[in-house]
């Protein structure tokens, strides 16, 4: 039997910052709980000389006074959730690798209960790619399935 | 004559594990109790699922638990107090703010503030420069004022510019101080702090109070400021001859005035400042007639506070029957 309910992979670059990518999953049945395996990289970008291009043109977009570069830049990917019920949540969070559960014992930011049968959607939500390239692994398993 | 507000020093923007902060409801709790605070808005980015944990905390430490949300888009972070809002901010463009707020059923029970509309985007801070092209009519609050030290940002300075102008433009919007508060506080220092002044104890009557004006963000030193039977917030009647009648006090919350240097208080107003009185340590009252065309009205406090000139604290606007 597959581990997985559901495996995705994929590479974004900055032209994607901005935007969402929706996975939308049939469940065929219902779940006491499942969990969400998500990672990204690179998480950090630390090279001074592109961090001094791109922290300029920062400042000039927004009319920002003179300042320091900061030592590092991020990219910065979230999920959300939605079940055949309606809205679950969101992990509105920095970790570039993170397990979420959803369940009767759901990860902060995720609200309680099993998912139900039905279309299941997670919205990967692009805030910011700086980097030359982004790769993400997302994994979906169930922890149980109700009779 | 209203009844007399009771000025509470609330928290509007916060964080905790639900989203990106780094403390649980528990701790939040403890930490705002322990500065001080009589009410607290959790403001999580797009989830509201720390809400209940937080509320059975505060609620035990006597706070009182307004609800919250920042909605945390790619074009801005707006913040919601009231009620977690029917608005799926994943679909929000731009333009598309102003009519999901419009389509609200319960938009009376909100109060709706742009989030430090001025800080940089990315690659700073991802979303959180103000790019939606809604008037401010359609907002409630402007947070003026973010972080826990806010005069020393300059974008603190140009979000209190862009308030003034939309006031002389004749937009009544709420500004509002926010610490965004993630994480507990490393040393105790200067707090910044909204005084919502409240006829009730409801998380409702904190939420009104936002919408009508009726806040104070400062330091600590709490200014006040009527004209006849309006005060903070309100309007005065047409016709009014009354004088303005204001005055600081020290709160007990924060910053007190004996720590600032050379404290003075402000009127300032659309015709510009009106006048400027030294303050003693306690305070002090005065009144000054109020001149022809007058359309709005706000008191500040400034000094000197830690060898630094500082906006130290500033009313809303008591308004003119037209302004």
């Amino acid at each position: 039997m597959d581990e997985f309910l559901y495996r995705a992979e994929g590479t974004l670059f900055p032209q994607a910052s901005r935007s969402h990518l929706e996975f939308r999953l049939f469940l065929e049945k219902d779940h006491r709980a499942l969990e969400i395996h998500f990672a990204y990289e690179p998480k950090l970008l630390e090279d001074p000389g592109t961090i001094a291009v791109l922290a300029a043109e920062g400042r000039q977009r927004f009319g920002l006074a003179e300042a320091p570069d900061p030592p590092f830049l991020q990219n910065l990917l979230t999920l959300s959730f939605d079940d055949a019920a309606g809205f679950r949540g969101a992990a509105h969070r920095h970790p570039p690798d993170q397990t979420l559960t959803l369940g009767d014992e759901s990860s902060p930011g995720l609200s309680p209960g099993p998912v139900p049968r039905g279309i299941f959607r997670i919205t990967l939500s692009v805030h910011a790619v700086i980097t030359v390239a982004c790769t993400y692994r997302l994994t979906v398993r169930s922890l149980g399935e109700n009779p | 004559m209203s009844r007399p507000l009771k000025w509470v020093p609330s928290e509007l923007h916060s964080h905790t594990v639900h989203s990106d902060g780094a403390m649980a409801p528990g701790t939040l709790a403890d930490e705002a109790h322990q500065a001080g605070f009589g009410a607290l808005a959790l403001t999580d980015h797009n989830t509201a699922t720390g809400r209940p944990g937080l509320t059975a905390e505060a609620t035990g430490r006597g706070l009182v638990s307004i609800p919250g949300l920042e909605l945390t888009t790619f074009f801005g972070h707006v913040l919601v107090w009231g009620a977690e809002p029917s608005v799926d901010w994943r679909t929000l463009g731009p333009s598309d703010l102003g009519p999901a707020l419009a389509a609200l059923g319960h938009r009376h029970r909100l109060a709706i503030g742009a989030a430090h509309p001025f800080r940089g985007g990315n690659p700073f801070c991802t979303g959180c420069y103000w790019e939606y092209d809604l008037p401010f009519d359609d907002l409630d609050c402007l947070e003026v004022w973010s972080g826990v030290d806010p005069d020393l940002l300059v974008d603190n300075h140009r979000a209190f510019a862009l308030w003034d102008q939309l006031l002389d433009q004749g937009v009544r919007i709420t500004a509002t101080a926010g610490r965004d508060w993630h994480r507990p506080d490393p040393v105790p220092g200067l707090r910044s702090t909204t005084f919502l002044g409240v006829d009730g104890p409801d998380p409702a009557d904190f939420v009104q109070a936002l919408r009508r004006g009726r806040a104070v963000p400062s330091l600590g030193p709490l200014p006040h400021l009527r004209r006849g039977d309006a005060g903070i917030g309100d309007r005065w009647d047409a016709g009014s001859d009354a004088s303005l009648a204001f005055g600081v006090r020290n709160s007990g919350w924060g910053l007190g005035l004996g720590s600032v240097d050379s404290p003075r208080v402000i009127v300032v107003s659309n015709l510009g400042i009106l006048t400027t009185r030294p303050l003693g340590s306690d305070g002090g009252d005065f009144e000054v007639p109020a001149p022809e065309g007058l359309r709005w009205v706000r008191v500040e406090v400034r000094g000197l506070v830690e060898g630094r000139e500082r906006l130290v604290a500033f009313t809303n606007p008591v308004y003119g029957a037209g302004g």
